[in-house]
């Protein structure tokens, strides 16, 4: 049987316009599957993350009160690491006894020097000695030079008399 | 019978267009735009609880490893070097303990003293201030026993430091001057917040704690107690 088409031929509802009508309603059917799997997707990150921020939440609480419960060690460890900075910075100036036995190991060595009068501190050091003969003066002075804890050696008086032999007064700083 | 415009036909089917597009844009937009909401809002929720999660796992790791410190320090360090090191640089002025430790070496190695003085130095409050007691004394002796004399002291506890020595020779033997320095710092117990980590202590400041549990310690005696008596009751024979 034949098709009767009782519009008029400009008021037919298009092909393209039919197609269109069609494909928008799949389109909003798929944006509608989309809207609600991402609904879905967030919630379940967000249960999930809540999920996790609890249990991270409990073993936070967990470890402050077992770290209450050491903040004795906490008191003591904070002490002892004190204790050895400040320590440290004293061990630091022990220099006097070192120097003392520095020149005592220069005295040994040449021998017959005897020192009148020393004065040591710690970046400070006076000496006055008499040395009776020329070849222990030279000895004296070269290994008086060596020392390592002073940067300058100045040797402010230096007599000779035939009784004593030589008398010197060395600065070290 | 029902008869039909032609333009009133025209008219109901542009209508129907118009209806049928309506609707289906309206949706459209609709879902685009709670689409748009869900995203935007879902999303930054999800960005806040991580960087929560983050702020959390960073503050457990911090605890974390503060405690494993804390419980490794109180089973081999704290344990060592607790007593030592507050012995070696008390909290109050250890005057008299150094001058007593200074006074048994001397008689140790047959030093003679002639005359000393303390001065014994200010009150100090300031934890990061270390304050200082100055012992001076005159002794005489050999350069020997002098100099291992001045080697023990810096090997006792509480540290000292040979701040300033003069000598001058008399007769084989030394009339040394001696100033000593020991050492004294309060320590305020001023805890760390919970979430700040600890400072750790180095390697250097370990082999410091070492010295210091290496200096000799002091001897103290307990002298007995002189009593309780039993004691009559002085009111029995009324």
């Amino acid at each position: 049987m034949a098709e009767i088409n009782l519009y008029p031929e400009k008021q037919r509802q298009s092909i393209s316009w039919y197609k269109f009508s069609q494909s928008f309603k799949t389109i909003n059917f798929v944006i509608t599957v989309i809207f609600f799997v991402t609904a879905l997707i967030i919630v379940a990150f967000i249960i999930l993350n809540q999920n996790a921020i609890n249990q991270a939440k409990a073993e936070e609480d967990d470890y402050r009160s077992r770290l209450k419960a050491l903040s004795g060690v906490e008191y003591q460890y904070m002490f002892i690491k004190d204790r050895a900075a400040k320590a440290d910075e004293i061990l630091k100036a022990r220099k006097v006894v070192k120097n003392l036995e520095d020149i005592n190991s220069i005295m040994q060595k040449v021998g017959d020097v005897n020192l009148t009068e020393v004065q040591l501190e710690k970046n400070k050091l006076s000496i006055t000695a008499t040395v009776p003969a020329f070849s222990s003066l030279k000895t004296f002075i070269s290994e008086i030079k060596s020392l390592e804890s002073y940067q300058k050696v100045m040797i402010d008086s230096l007599s000779f008399s035939p009784d004593k032999g030589y008398s010197l007064q060395i600065n070290f700083q | 019978m029902l008869t039909v415009k032609k333009n009133d036909l025209g008219a109901n089917l542009s209508n129907l267009r118009a209806n049928s597009s309506f609707v289906p844009s309206l949706y459209f937009l609709t879902i685009i735009v709670l689409l748009g909401i869900v995203l935007k809002v879902g999303i930054s929720k999800i960005n806040e609880q991580k960087r929560t999660l983050a702020d959390i796992k960073s503050r457990i790791s911090i605890l974390a490893d503060k405690e494993k410190t804390l419980s490794q320090a109180k089973n081999d360090m704290i344990g060592i070097f607790y007593n030592p090191a507050s012995i070696a640089l008390p909290t109050e002025n250890p005057a008299l303990v150094s001058f007593s430790e200074a006074r048994s070496l001397l008689n140790l190695y047959l030093l003679p003293i002639d005359e000393y003085s303390i001065n014994v130095g200010g009150d100090v409050q300031d934890q990061t201030v270390v304050g200082t007691t100055q012992l001076q004394f005159t002794i005489f002796g050999k350069m020997d026993q002098v100099l291992a004399f001045l080697k023990d002291l810096e090997k006792n506890s509480p540290l000292t430091v040979v701040n300033k020595l003069s000598f001058s020779n008399q007769k084989d033997l030394l009339n040394v001057e001696i100033s000593i320095n020991s050492f004294f710092s309060p320590f305020v117990a001023s805890k760390t917040a919970v979430d700040l980590p600890l400072q750790k202590i180095t390697e250097s400041e370990k082999s410091v704690l070492m010295d210091l549990g290496n200096l000799k310690q002091p001897t103290f005696s307990n002298p007995s107690p002189n009593g309780p008596f039993n004691r009559e009751n002085p009111f029995s024979s009324l």
